[in-house]
């Protein structure tokens, strides 16, 4: 028996967005894009629930380009994120992620905020926002908190945030640097990613890595980063052969695929190395 | 090959007077389907007063008796009104399957079965004020199964002490029906001293096939509306390919006279075959019978994925004879089929495996060896190919390798021993619709053209030139591919035409349009033999109250054989037009010779430039003279089945990383004789081998250990999406078919047939690897990659 959707509030502000959520006792469910939310109410023994709508507070949209940060609200749909020149120049990794989820239909209501609170292992945009090292704001009647996006999600379908609380934006340092994306899907559009990864480094004058920040997608119980990658790139050159071969190897070794309907643990963990190294290639110009 | 033996080819300089067939039309119900006017089945029910919304119980178990069932708690949900299951609907055996009479699959399903045998499987059904208060009593009805030992591979079903799926003594079926060993029918079929022409070949290849379970998917899911008329008939407006069939299998499982029953097929989004099936009316229409109000069901994708209809899974072994020269001597197909839970089209399927494949190529010597099997899995049907894809899968991968064991180009080695014009069809007795099938030559063919042209799109040429490294590897791949029109000897349509006073025509059809346009193409034939534009027409299709009888939308044998009576009719119009005009004349004084009369453009014309037209035609037989209603109707039945051919193309990039594969290219040359509406075909071709890609590629069905379907929605069933398609063309290669209206004969199966062994064609030109089961997964490719390139890191 589906679940049922018994009230559908529509705040008229963020400030009431946030006490009706607060009343709601963890009954209420804050719905942004619903491309999530209502295909999981259709699933059998979904509780009833009731629906607070973020889709009209302002408060949430928009993409800001301070001096040293980039801020984008958590309603920013994916589509918003592909029109906007800032993001592919300076996220290009969020931005491509953006590029390869869903269709036209569904990037024009998925939000970044309902992608990183759905909290799946394989959600695209939010490998880019880790591996920007983005920060996410979040708020509740009872005050406003900072928490690094990785730590967002803590298992499948599962958040560090508390039944009232939302998030509000995303912040990432306008650092510079490189970032990209790639993901395997069983086909190309409207599938969820089989394997996924994005990278972010920071490259000095010689073309070494200074700092990378890797995150990979749909091999762990959430988006992971790979400590071990990180460190098998730091000091060496985007081009050096062995340090990508290292970081691959250190990648295999951080992430637990497990086989499911899309597909094998097998060929998960090869796939890792793989789009690494294919992503290294591509920061390093070679392709 | 005898000289006059027409194989159309004489016919071709009709093809230049064409005025409205073999141009692209607008469809004649695109403005309202566009503009979203209420006309597909479900669109009306919000409209019907007192509506009663069904909801099935499926079994959750593979195979188990239903001891009891108890709905007392379901019954008190506010808003139940009735609730059905085998206790209280009686038993009747028959088969879900839409075919002619005497129906050639067996009689092995019931309203209800006493025991499931799939999960997903009927046990019950609500029907309530609301789907909501229906689907909660069908989460409150209480059913304790006796849970069986389910048989899920084919193999294992044919063993000794395997579970019996129907163990019951109702179910019958023909062609070696024995329940006793899961068996719902076998077949052996030779042609020739088969034995020993393999022993004569100079080389014989033997290699085993396997293809998947597939799912119809089509946009518009199985639903039904029912209710009683003012007299208390039952109508059922239903989604089918098959009306005439439905109503004929309703009166049969209802108890109730055939002439009480009127079903309507509205608009319809799409069958695929999934429709050529009695699947779900029964239900609603029980609960009208009983409850005298109307209802509705209405399949959820989940439903439809679960419970609805599927194409055949096959294991198939391919046995080949050749000489050193090139030549076939001798062909051996083995196949076992899986049917599932009910053997739905399982007999005739499994023979068109054979009879669409085998006859494509001349050898001295034929053997088809096939059993199907029931097992406790989702019900296999009727599929758009039929059989085919299936058959081709196995042959097409099979002749690429046969050629290259004798290191000809396949494409060389295909047309060195194709069939062609004039040749017969050495299976076509042996393999007909349950019963022995007419002898079938060839008359149009223009395979070779379709392969000439094919190669030229694709650039075949290129084929071994590709560079062999990198991690990217191109190859290309073909098919060459032949279908039919119709069940020769069985399949009829009829067809009925008046004529009104302002020159049109209202066009009566059984034929059933369910979305493939068969309504415009029967008014283009309509138009072109009444010689009128198109915009005069006025068609109406399938309503068993009103409209004559048609078989129904399979077969491939709509163009063909509907088209035909729509033709037969018109010309029998137009001699009655003539008739009248020429009595007209006669009648004012000034006569003429009826020998000398031509129709045309809205008039009927003297040779001294004279013409009547037919709106003052119409209204002096309605009005003034000799009154009479113009009118008349054909039916159409053909002993022949005159095959489309095609030939295929896919160009390949494999990438050989991640295993993935991305079309690049995809051409489709094929014989359709007269293309009767040319974007159509287009889209036929398109439409159809873009099914196939996915069965190639992204498709299976995927099941836990106890059977269910884990992948029973469009989450994680993938089909391909229009992002996936390959740049595609399609290429018309003309001919005239003598037996066909105005030339034409099939096109909407023969594109099904190619994607699969195309694909799996380029891929292996592209690896050097074979894949010889599908879907071929990026996951299988890395595998077998990684096996040939790094032998000794794969075995760790
Ligand atoms: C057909 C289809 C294809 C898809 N393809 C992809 C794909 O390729 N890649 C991918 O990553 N995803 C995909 N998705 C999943 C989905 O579209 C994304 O996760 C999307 O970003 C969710 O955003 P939303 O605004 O629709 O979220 P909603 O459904 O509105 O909400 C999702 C969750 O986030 C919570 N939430 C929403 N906003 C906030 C907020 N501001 N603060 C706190 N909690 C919040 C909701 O309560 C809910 O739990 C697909 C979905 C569908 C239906």
């Amino acid at each position: 028996m589906s679940g049922v959707i018994d009230e559908v509030l529509r705040p008229a502000d963020l400030a009431q967005a946030l006490a009706l959520l607060a009343e709601g006792g963890g009954r209420r469910r804050p719905i942004a894009g619903g491309t999530d939310l209502l295909v999981q109410a259709k699933e059998p023994g979904a509780p009833p629930r009731g629906l607070v709508d973020l889709w009209g507070l302002d408060e949430l949209r928009g993409i800001t380009a301070e001096p040293d940060r980039i801020v984008v609200g958590a309603n920013t749909t994916m589509t918003e994120v592909l029109a906007s020149e800032l993001l592919r120049a300076e996220a290009r990794c969020l931005w491509d992620g953006c590029y390869e989820a869903g269709s036209v239909q569904i990037r024009n209501r998925a939000t970044l905020g309902g992608n990183a609170a759905n909290a799946s292992p394989a959600a695209d945009s939010v490998l880019g926002l880790i591996a920007l090292g983005a920060e996410a704001r979040i708020a509740s009647v009872r005050g406003e908190r900072r928490l690094p996006v990785e730590e967002l999600a803590t298992a499948p379908r599962r958040t560090a945030l508390a039944p009232d609380e939302l998030i509000l934006a995303f912040s990432f340092p306008r650092a510079g640097g490189r970032s990209a994306f790639a993901r395997l899907g069983q086909r190309r559009a409207q599938a969820i990613s089989k394997v996924s990864c994005a990278i972010h480094a920071q490259l000095d004058d010689q073309g070494c890595v200074q700092a990378a920040r890797v995150a990979f997608g749909a091999v762990a119980p959430r988006v992971v980063r790979s400590p071990g990658a990180e460190a098998a790139l730091r000091g060496h050159s985007l081009t050096d052969p062995s340090a990508r071969a290292a970081a691959a190897v250190a990648a295999r070794a951080d992430t637990a695929p497990i086989d499911d309907l899309r597909s094998t643990r097998a060929y998960r963990s090869e796939m890792v190395g793989v789009l690494l190294t294919r992503l290294l290639v591509r920061l390093a110009g070679e392709a | 090959m005898s000289q006059d033996w027409d194989t159309g080819r004489g016919s071709m300089g009709e093809y230049d007077r064409f005025r409205v067939v073999n141009r692209s039309r607008r469809r004649v119900d695109a403005l309202k389907l566009a503009l979203g006017k209420g006309t597909y089945t479900d669109d009306i029910a919000h409209t019907i007063d007192g509506l009663l919304h069904l909801k099935v119980l499926w079994s959750p178990h593979a195979h188990a008796r239903i001891v009891s069932i108890d709905t007392s708690e379901a019954e008190r949900v506010p808003g139940v009104v009735l609730i059905l299951h085998h206790g209280n609907v009686p038993r009747v055996p028959y088969t879900t399957a839409g075919q002619g009479h005497p129906e050639p699959s067996p009689y092995d399903a019931y309203v209800f079965p006493r025991k499931v045998r799939y999960v997903g499987d009927r046990v019950a059904c609500v029907a309530a004020e609301s789907e909501l208060a229906a689907a909660r009593a069908v989460a409150k009805i209480k059913v304790e199964y006796e849970v069986l030992e389910p048989v899920f591979d084919p193999r294992r079903a044919l063993e000794p002490g395997a579970p019996l799926v129907h163990d019951e003594e109702e179910a019958t079926g023909i062609c070696g029906y024995d329940k006793s060993r899961n068996l719902v029918c076998e077949m052996k079929v030779e042609h020739g001293d088969v034995d020993d022409a393999f022993a004569r070949a100079d080389v014989v290849l033997e290699r085993e096939y396997e293809v998947p379970y597939q799912a119809q998917c089509p946009l518009e899911p199985h639903c039904a509306l029912t209710w009683f008329d003012e007299d208390r008939r039952l109508v059922v407006r239903v989604a089918t390919q098959v009306p005439f069939h439905s109503r004929r299998i309703l009166a049969r499982i209802l108890g109730l006279p055939l002439h009480r029953i009127r079903v309507i097929k509205p608009r319809i989004g799409g069958g695929f075959g999934s429709k050529q099936e009695i699947l779900l009316e029964d239900l609603p229409a029980l609960v009208t019978l009983r409850t005298g109000r109307p209802a509705r069901l209405f399949y959820t994708r989940q439903e439809e994925l679960r419970s609805a209809r599927t194409r055949h899974p096959q294991l198939l072994r391919w046995k080949t004879g050749a000489n050193r020269d090139g030549t076939l001597v001798a062909q051996e197909l083995e196949v076992l089929a899986n049917t599932g839970a009910y053997g739905a089209h399982a007999l005739t399927v499994q023979s068109c495996t054979a009879g669409k494949t085998l006859p494509l190529y001349v050898a001295e010597a034929y053997r088809f060896l096939m059993k199907t099997v029931y097992t406790n899995l989702p019900i296999a049907g009727a599929f758009r190919g039929y059989g085919g894809p299936q058959g081709f899968f196995a042959m097409e991968c099979h002749m690429d390798e046969v050629a290259s064991l004798l290191g000809m180009d396949p494409a060389e080695f295909r047309s060195k021993n194709l069939i062609g014009p004039g040749s017969e069809n050495p299976l076509a007795k042996a393999l007909g619709e349950g019963k022995e099938g007419p002898p079938q030559r060839i008359r149009s063919c223009e395979i070779q053209q379709c392969i000439a042209r094919g190669k030229e799109a694709i650039g075949w040429e290129r084929r071994g030139t590709f560079p062999q490294r990198g991690p990217l590897r191109r190859g290309i791949g073909m098919a060459a591919l032949m279908h039919g029109s119709g069940i020769p000897g069985v399949d009829m349509a009829s067809a009925s035409i008046k004529l009104n006073d302002d020159g049109s025509f209202n066009l009566l059809v059984g034929a059933t349009d369910i979305g493939t346009g068969s309504d415009t193409i029967l008014s283009q034939i309509a138009a072109e033999a009444l010689g009128v534009p198109l915009e005069k027409i006025v068609i109406y299709s399938s309503d068993t109250d009103i409209t004559p009888f048609d078989k129904g939308a399979y077969a491939s044998s709509t163009t063909y054989i509907s088209g035909m009576s729509v033709k037969k009719a018109c010309d029998k119009v137009v001699e009655q037009l003539k008739d009248a005009a020429w009595e007209m004349w006669q009648h004012a004084g000034d006569p003429c010779e009826r020998s000398s009369l031509r129709h045309e453009d809205e008039h009927v014309r003297r040779p001294d430039g004279k013409a009547l037209s037919y709106a003052e035609i119409c209204l002096s037989t309605f009005y003034e003279h000799d009154q009479h209603q113009i009118m008349d109707h054909a039916s159409h039945m053909s002993f022949e089945c005159p095959p489309p051919f095609a030939a295929h193309f896919a160009e390949v990039e494999v990438d050989t990383e991640t295993g993935g594969v991305k079309l690049l290219k995809y051409v489709a040359a094929v014989d359709c004789g007269v293309p009767i509406h040319p974007e159509n075909c287009e889209g036929q071709n398109e439409g159809g081998a873009m099914t196939m890609m996915g069965y190639a590629l992204s498709e299976d069905f995927v099941f836990d250990g106890g059977g269910a379907l884990l992948n029973d929605t469009f989450r994680h069933y993938k089909q391909f999406t229009s992002l996936d398609m390959p740049p595609f063309e399609t290429i018309l290669c003309l001919s005239y078919e003598p037996s066909g209206p105005f030339g034409a004969k099939s096109v909407s199966e023969i594109p099904t047939d190619g994607p699969g062994p195309a694909i799996a064609n380029a891929i292996a030109d592209a690896l050097g690897i074979r894949f010889r089961k599908l879907p071929i997964t990026p996951e299988d490719i890395r595998r077998a990659w990684r096996e040939r390139t790094e032998p000794a890191a794969s075995a760790s």
